[in-house]
């Protein structure tokens, strides 16, 4: 069971860092033009904040089951994870830009 | 020629745009996808192209489109991404013809040396296609005739056993062939002999 709930944990964690990398990677290309390009460097840094948001709620998600000694399953631990990040509708980059 | 293309096919929105904000900061074209059925029926392209791929999405995963791919004849060169990656996975990842398995968060020099690996690996197929396409047409090209001396010739025949097997005079064995070599582009008999092996064509005899 502990392998199923790592790998659900790995699983919504990666996938806000995975954006995160990507979006940084973007703004340094970005700002090494000449002359940067500050405005898409803004925009994707506004990206960062709110896929750091998004894995810090998860990471709540995860301890707020956890201290009520809830189901761990790693189904249950997934939805709860769901659960908190549609209540706070963590706000998705926008299109390529 | 059309610009190499990026596809990228992930489930979520912010890794989808997050990826293809970095495509396009490189100066890559990409374009994106939700799911592999979209992904499946609007691709195309006739350039070289690569696909960096989610391995866990709902209904179609990552290996589904690459079967899908591969049932469609397809050889587009496929980087797959995951989220929590094992040895089972990866293995099934590369018998599925994937070039690449990384794992998430994938570092942005990494991600972008594989899609630049796999562009070039996909423009040389393009350009084998092409070649074998336009040595297709020559060959059709071609009369009955014609096709019948050519697989006389590559056997290394000289004129007078062409001519033989052929039942015609050798002066008219050598206009056939001479249109044969002109109709195929072929500049020796080498090169005769190479565009008939990528035409899978056999030799009637040999000397």
């Amino acid at each position: 069971m502990l392998q199923a709930v790592t790998a659900a944990i790995a699983h919504d964690l990666n996938q806000p860092l995975m954006a995160i990398s990507a979006s940084a990677g973007a703004a340094l290309r970005r700002l090494r033009c000449d002359p940067p390009e500050l405005d898409a460097v803004e925009a994707l840094l506004h990206d960062i904040v709110a896929q750091s948001q998004r894995a810090g709620c998860t990471v709540a998600a995860w301890q707020a089951c956890g201290q009520q000694g809830q189901d761990l399953s790693a189904d249950a631990l997934h939805a709860a994870v769901q659960d908190v990040l549609a209540a706070h509708a963590a706000r998705p980059p926008g299109v390529a830009r | 020629m059309s610009a190499p293309l990026v596809y990228v096919l992930d489930d979520d929105a912010a890794v989808r745009a997050s990826v293809l904000n970095l495509l396009a900061a490189e100066g890559l074209e990409a374009r994106g996808y939700a799911s592999g059925a979209a992904f499946v029926d609007e691709s195309s392209h006739d350039g070289a192209a690569c696909l960096v791929c989610d391995m866990r999405m709902p209904e179609l995963d990552g290996l589904d489109v690459a079967a899908i791919l591969a049932r469609q004849g397809s050889e587009l060169p496929i980087i797959f991404m995951t989220g929590h990656g094992t040895i089972p996975l990866t293995v099934q990842a590369m018998k599925a013809g994937a070039v690449e398995f990384l794992t998430k968060p994938v570092a942005p020099d990494e991600l972008l040396r594989a899609v630049r690996n796999a562009l070039v690996l996909d423009a040389g197929r393009v350009a084998g296609r092409r070649e074998l396409a336009l040595l297709r047409a020559r060959h059709a090209s071609l009369t009955p005739r014609e096709r019948e001396t050519m697989t006389l010739v590559i056997g290394g025949l000289l004129n007078k056993q062409v001519a033989d097997a052929l039942g015609v005079s050798e002066i008219m064995a050598k206009t056939h062939k001479r249109k044969v070599m002109e109709k195929m582009g072929a500049r020796s008999l080498p090169d005769l002999v190479r565009y008939a092996e990528r035409l899978r064509i056999s030799q009637a005899r040999s000397r």
